[in-house]
């Protein structure tokens, strides 16, 4: 059984849509969800927490339907804003008070094992801690009601290159229960590089791709070649180009299909996802 | 423990940092300061918990927070207004002690204007089944104005409310329902139930569709 099930997923708001998203999360692994700011990712987010209600789709958790009349699903997931969603006026003992009796499952001494591992005092109010602080109390009111889905909107950004690191070895900690599954938004594609084994990208509300991280980076190639070698076809064979007066750059989806067409005369580079992202985004083509 | 209970203990503790100044406005605006302690005290203090306490989760991402918990929508709404009814009858509490020892102290005799308590605790229930498909709907900004408005409607309203009683036309209609207690006062507690359940469903098919 998938972790998360999207089928058919469609919202619209101002300039925004987002249209016939569909997809799914493996149970007992990390996917990353990549997209440039704007993309739709914390809107996804969101629409599996309850927070947004879809104009049409289903989205379920574990085989549970999700909606604004459905809440016991939210037992499994221990959810991870980008923001502080708390009451910063209460301490952060105070808003441990509030959480804890929601989740039967709470570990009181799991919670107090991650405050003593992150150095964070009990007494402290939230709106007098740092980014960084807040967001590793959310890690531990996330982590302690034992969720087996963990679900994070871009947690790495704000945060120094150290917790950065020790959060990544945290999350690998985490999934190497089997039953254990976490979702992870972010566009910092370095993260995911270390640690996502499958990759869902979303552009503009629309779903690019959903793969393991593997095939993504064994599928798309990086060409690079002089100007001579593009035409029009050539460049609709491409799904981003980046032109300079020494000649382009551009990211294929079809790694065979570009070695073909362009044979010896050109470079070939393996791209990051962070690549992919790039030129996908300037592109703005999806993948067939 | 029952998710209602924790949710009505979350408000309980959300206000609790109000207690300081409900305490001090209850003292200053009672009969140990003021000549007459009823107006003030009973027209201004539930209202003012009520708001306190409605209020202290109206920011969008407390709103985001409260989504995220294992708990319905519905059930958001609901543990809601059991709060105000909490806060409602707390305030009201807090009043009568106040009149109590005020009354024992000015004039050794304990004397309690029961319609007057009914009278506050009705146009109270009123005030939330207005105020929150209103506070539903506006969401944090337009709560502040609301805010306003109804601390005015209520200051404007007790006036006007104690002023109708008091007049002689009201003298014949008063004089029936006193006559018929059981059934006007049936009448009126089915009335205020009635309001509170179309308030609480109106809250409710607000709060659903609502994106945060």
């Amino acid at each position: 059984m998938n972790a998360i099930e999207v089928e058919g997923l469609g919202k619209s708001y101002g300039s925004f849509t987002m249209s016939e998203m569909s997809f799914s999360v493996p149970r007992g692994y990390i996917t990353g969800l990549i997209g440039p700011n704007g993309a739709g990712k914390s809107t996804l987010i969101k629409t599996i927490m309850g927070m947004v209600v879809p104009d049409k789709g289903e989205v379920s958790v574990f085989g549970r339907s999700v909606g604004p009349q459905e809440g016991d699903y939210k037992q499994d997931i221990g959810y991870i804003s980008d923001e502080n969603i708390f009451y910063d006026y209460l301490t952060l003992e105070q808003m441990k008070r509030i959480v804890a009796p929601f989740y039967p499952r709470w570990d009181e001494e799991l919670y107090r094992r991650y405050m003593d591992q992150f150095e964070l005092p009990s007494r402290k109010k939230i709106k007098d801690c740092s980014k960084g602080m807040k967001m590793k109390y959310s890690i531990a009111l996330a982590m302690s009601h034992h969720p087996s889905l963990l679900i994070m909107d871009e947690p790495t950004a704000g945060l120094d290159p150290v917790f950065r690191r020790e959060l990544l070895d945290l999350l690998a900690e985490y999934i190497l229960e089997e039953e254990h599954t976490i979702l992870f938004s972010t566009h910092l594609t370095t993260d995911l590089d270390r640690v996502a084994d499958y990759v869902t990208f979303i552009n503009r509300g629309r779903l690019v791709f959903s793969d393991t991280k593997d095939d993504i980076l064994e599928s798309y190639l990086i060409v690079k070649g002089g100007k001579d070698l593009l035409d029009g076809d050539i460049r609709n064979e491409l799904l981003g180009i980046r032109e300079s007066d020494l000649g382009f750059e551009g990211l294929s989806s079809d790694r065979k299909r570009a070695q073909q067409l362009f044979g010896d005369k050109a470079l070939y580079e393996q791209p990051t996802l962070e690549d992919i992202m790039y030129f996908t985004a300037k592109g703005g083509k999806p993948r067939a | 423990m029952p998710r209602m209970i924790c949710l009505i203990r979350k408000d309980i503790m959300l206000v609790y940092r109000y207690m300081w100044l409900v305490l001090i406005y209850a003292f200053v605006f009672s009969g140990f300061i003021q000549s007459n302690n009823s107006t003030l005290l009973y027209g201004l203090l539930p209202g003012l918990v009520l708001i306190l306490g409605i209020g202290s989760d109206a920011r969008l991402p407390n709103q985001q927070f409260l989504v995220t918990l294992p708990v319905k929508r519905s059930y958001l709404v609901l543990s809601k207004y059991a709060s105000s009814l909490i806060f409602l009858v707390s305030s009201i509490a807090i009043c009568i002690i106040l009149n109590v020892a005020t009354d024992m102290i000015d004039f050794g005799t304990v004397r309690i204007d029961l319609p007057f308590v009914l009278g506050t605790l009705i146009s109270m229930i009123l005030f939330i089944s207005l105020y929150l498909p209103l506070y539903y709907w506006l969401g944090v900004r337009g709560t502040q104005f609301l805010n306003i408005a109804m601390m005015l409607i209520i200051m404007v309203g007790n006036g006007a409310v104690t002023a109708l009683l008091s007049s002689d036309d009201m003298a014949a209609p008063l004089g029936w329902l006193s006559s018929h207690a059981l059934a006007s006062g049936a009448l009126l507690a089915s009335a205020t139930v009635l309001a509170l359940v179309i308030s609480y469903l109106i809250s409710v098919s607000i709060f659903r569709k609502k994106d945060l």
